[in-house]
């Protein structure tokens, strides 16, 4: 038992002195406070006990708080919780409300039906869909070509496989046919979800 | 046994080295940097819980229950943080009162964090990250634990743990890992020895006195690949007697494998209690493990739960027989923070024919 208690004393020191030895830059690669690398960890690390929460659950101020409250009790670094902030309050459409928006204001947001119809061929909102692709930090948790999260499935060939129609309404409302999807609702407009769609359709295989 | 003044030299020796690099990355404590900082917060946040448990045989059990526990965070800029978890569960009619922590965080550097106060133990995961109940995916504990206690056989190894001290935790994240590690001195464990061969009912209570000079010192080291794998080897050791004679120790080890919708996870739990008998020093041995498995289908999700705790034993003699447990459940998730659970746990104890099987249902929701 003695040589155990000196043993395990010794890891918990040495551990703490490797971390002392870790260079910052090693720390800083993957946490750079980014919304996407927010989106990440967002899935990576909160999803590691429970259901992540929707960004639209608290005010910005209280995501703070909470995500400090994490730290501790998930042994987040200082990095990791400027991500995590970076992507929910980048996600959190309505900063500075006190409490989250009425289900029948949210669902105002969300058309009762969505168009149907193939994705569009248009360069231009082909164009527009890779910018919302990159401003929404989609690339977090989603492969799109060679790069991407793996915390939600991958969206090449996903317009192939679920139908546009599917994810018209999946971007509008994302808790449609799951409750407890992680995926944000970024409150999209009809004309941003078409351009995404246009976008990822061209990572369709063959129907470019 | 390690003397106190040892252990407590390599404490802080361990101390002095994170303080070092604390220091050393003191430029890494970056501002947060996000659209929103507040300098003072309080947040209310929490989980309960309604439900009903039903027991067909043995002690009778039909009844409705309800619990709630608020979380009180207050932070000051982005350097500290005060939380607080208070528990009220109504039991038999009575309304029972708990303080689960209240805690100070120091946010030292991005890598370091002090905390003071009662803090959950970081023995294992369920106790600090799993047990409020809308994480823990099933209406009762592992029966490893003592929490909200279950049907089960054999007394809990180990209760969920919360104690008074101070603890250093670090990380950081080389790649595409995760390594944490956390180191704690606490007022520890406290059991009255009446006579030689007794042994010792232990209390680890959160209490701010000590029945003697020696702290309990433990620590935990996590090995994570996010969002994949995560292993988790904790330690503790700490003397219970008033002559700071009869050493307590535990050991845990917890794993967790994640798949898309697969969630695999466990825990082994061993703890040695030291005995003092008219021929000179025996050790008591209590261990058992859990195992749980559960798949996400859209907002349903099935899990299944195996709990063993092993033979007590004495200096090799068996103290008393052991338990086993097979639970099954079903969750329906109305939102990420809501469900109903329904369960249905088998209990058995070993060399009995006692049937303690048991059905709760309850919903669960965190606010």
């Amino acid at each position: 038992m003695a040589n155990s208690s000196k043993a395990w004393l010794w890891a918990v020191a040495l551990a703490f002195a490797t971390a002392a030895t870790v260079p910052a830059s090693a720390q800083t690669q993957v946490q750079d406070g980014t919304v996407a690398a927010g989106a990440r960890a967002y899935g990576d690390l909160c999803g590691r006990c429970h259901n992540p929460r929707s960004p639209l659950e608290r005010t910005d101020r209280d995501w703070v708080t909470i995500l400090n409250h994490m730290r501790t009790r998930g042994n987040m670094t200082g990095g990791q919780v400027r991500s995590v902030l970076a992507f929910l309050q980048a996600t959190n459409t309505d900063p500075g409300q006190a409490v989250p928006l009425p289900t029948g204001e949210r669902k105002a947001r969300v058309p009762s039906t969505v168009p149907e119809g193939a994705a569009s061929t248009n360069p231009e909102v082909i164009a527009r869909g890779k910018d919302l692709v990159d401003q929404k930090a989609c690339l977090g948790c989603h492969v799109v070509g060679s790069a991407g999260g793996q915390v939600g499935p991958s969206l090449n060939g996903v317009v192939g496989r679920r139908g546009p129609t599917y994810l018209r309404r999946k971007m509008a409302d994302p808790t449609f046919d799951s409750s407890t999807s992680m995926m944000p609702n970024f409150g999209l407009t009809s004309e941003e979800v078409e351009a995404i769609l246009a976008y990822i359709n061209t990572f369709n295989g063959g129907s470019k | 046994m390690v003397t106190s003044s040892s252990k407590g030299r390599l404490l802080l020796g361990a101390t002095a080295v994170a303080l070092l690099f604390t220091a050393r990355s003191a430029h890494a404590q970056q501002a947060l940097g996000a659209r929103v900082v507040p300098t003072h917060n309080v947040v209310l946040s929490g989980y309960g819980t309604v439900g009903y448990a039903f027991r067909p045989e043995g002690e009778n059990q039909n009844e409705f229950t309800a619990s709630v526990s608020p979380v009180f965070l207050y932070q000051f800029q982005d350097k500290v943080l005060f939380e607080a978890e208070f528990e009220f569960e109504l039991t038999g009619g009575v309304t029972e009162t708990g303080l689960e922590y209240a805690q100070i965080d120091v946010l030292l550097s991005d890598n370091v964090t002090l905390v003071g106060g009662k803090f959950l133990l970081p023995f294992g995961v369920f106790g600090e990250r799993l047990h409020p109940t809308w994480i823990n995916k099933f209406p009762t504990a592992p029966p490893l634990y003592g929490h909200h206690v279950s049907e089960f056989g054999a007394e809990p190894i180990i209760p969920v743990l919360s104690d008074v001290g101070v603890m250093l935790r670090g990380a950081v994240t080389p790649g595409p890992w995760h390594l944490g590690v956390t180191g704690y001195a606490t007022n520890g464990p406290a059991g009255e020895v009446s006579a030689p061969g007794d042994v010792a009912e232990l209390e680890i209570p959160a209490s701010s006195s000590d029945n003697n000079t020696d702290k309990l010192f433990g620590g935990r080291i996590d090995i994570a690949l996010p969002p994949w794998a995560e292993v988790n080897i904790s330690y503790l050791n700490g003397d219970y007697d008033e002559q700071n004679v009869l050493d307590f120790t535990g050991w845990n080890v917890a794993a967790e494998l994640r798949r898309a919708s697969v969630e695999l996870r466990g825990e082994y739990i061993q703890t040695r209690q030291e005995v003092e008998t008219l021929t000179g020093f025996e050790v008591l041995k209590r261990h058992g493990y859990y195992a749980q498995l559960a798949y996400r289908w859209r907002a349903w999700e099935p899990i299944v739960r195996w709990t063993q705790v092993f033979d007590t034993e004495l200096d090799g003699v068996v103290q008393d027989e052991g338990a086993w447990q097979a639970a099954v459940a079903l969750d329906y998730w109305f939102s990420p923070s809501i469900a109903v659970m329904g369960a249905y746990e088998l209990n058995r104890e070993q060399g009995t024919e006692i049937d303690n099987d048991r059905a709760v249902i309850h919903i669960a929701f965190g606010f």
